[in-house]
């Protein structure tokens, strides 16, 4: 079965492309950073005025910060790495696919949010293991799927950020925001990483 | 000779050989997981030279399995290239005839 694994792993590869720079790495680790600073900041004034700050700014920065984030990768991969490596556009996957997916997933993060309010406030301690657990299964998942170590040594560092965090005492508002914040700054460097050794491997084409 | 063994026979004598050979096979692997590619980025996957790329291109084109689309990015001449249809059809068919015949093999 060679010549089939050979298959699988060239299609692998071209689905692994789109990581290969680091630049999404480091367009999540800035949203991350953000809501982590959202969660500092409503943590730091801690007035009923800040929860709400926080209430409308977390859409905000997940919405707007992935659509900016997208386009911002968009535009730099334009210009310094099609040019050096190529162009390639990814098929979006099947809609009753990715529906089923998005909706698996939100059951399941819902139910375990409920399982931790349900018995709150001892149990609220843990929702940075909860999203370090999340955020880990997630970098699993894509990691396996695109043959990406580096996404499996993520994964460890955010399941162990969640735990320590949560392990520490700080509180579901404080450990949240160390959570974000140290593991948006882990996938930055990453991606800093990553884009250096990109740009050191590649020359553009005539060079 | 038993008859799994022949299907198995049978089933790869009966692959495309259009898409069989290595380098094409790779070009069609790559464009398989992807909307469309440029010509600079199957030029880097598979090694091949821009002169051979282009004759292996120009064969899957004529087969109907390849689209290829010139255009510009910015005053750069791009070579955008797409699998169509009958190619992804073309495609699973011959990866299915490939795993039935490797899995009719006596151990």
């Amino acid at each position: 079965m060679d010549r089939d694994r050979e298959i699988e792993r060239v299609m692998q590869r071209t689905r692994r492309y789109w990581y290969e720079d680091g630049l999404t790495e480091m367009a999540v680790g800035c949203l991350f950073l953000a809501i982590g600073l959202l969660f500092l900041t409503e943590y730091v004034l801690g007035s009923p005025l800040a929860s709400g700050i926080s209430a409308v700014g977390l859409p905000v920065i997940v919405v707007g910060g992935s659509w900016l984030g997208r386009y911002l990768v968009r535009i730099a991969k334009e210009r310094y790495i099609y040019p050096r490596t190529g162009y390639v556009a990814y098929r979006r996957p099947p809609g009753g696919r990715s529906r089923t997916a998005t909706v698996a997933v939100a059951v399941m993060v819902g139910s375990l949010i409920g399982l931790l309010f349900s018995l709150a406030p001892a149990s609220l301690a843990w929702i940075p293991a909860l999203q370090g657990l999340l955020v880990g299964g997630f970098l699993l998942f894509y990691g396996y799927r695109l043959g990406l170590v580096r996404f499996y040594v993520l994964a460890i560092c955010a399941v162990v950020a969640g735990t320590v965090t949560s392990l520490a005492g700080l509180g579901d508002l404080l450990g949240s925001s160390v959570f974000f914040a140290a593991f948006g700054l882990a996938l930055l460097l990453s991606g800093l990483l990553t884009l250096g050794r990109y740009l050191r491997q590649t020359t553009p084409p005539g060079e | 000779m038993s008859d799994e063994h022949g299907d198995g026979l049978r089933a790869l004598a009966g692959v495309d050989r259009l898409i069989h050979e290595p380098a094409r096979l790779a070009i069609v692997a790559i464009l398989y997981a992807v909307e469309r590619a440029d010509f600079l980025y199957l030029l880097r996957e598979t090694s091949l030279t821009k002169g051979n790329l282009s004759a292996h291109l120009a064969r899957l084109e004529e087969a109907g399995y390849v689209q290829i689309e010139k255009t510009f990015r910015g005053k750069v001449p791009q070579t955008i290239c797409r699998l169509t249809e009958e190619g992804r059809a073309a495609f699973r068919a011959y990866r299915a005839r490939l795993r039935r015949a490797v899995d009719s093999l006596p151990e």
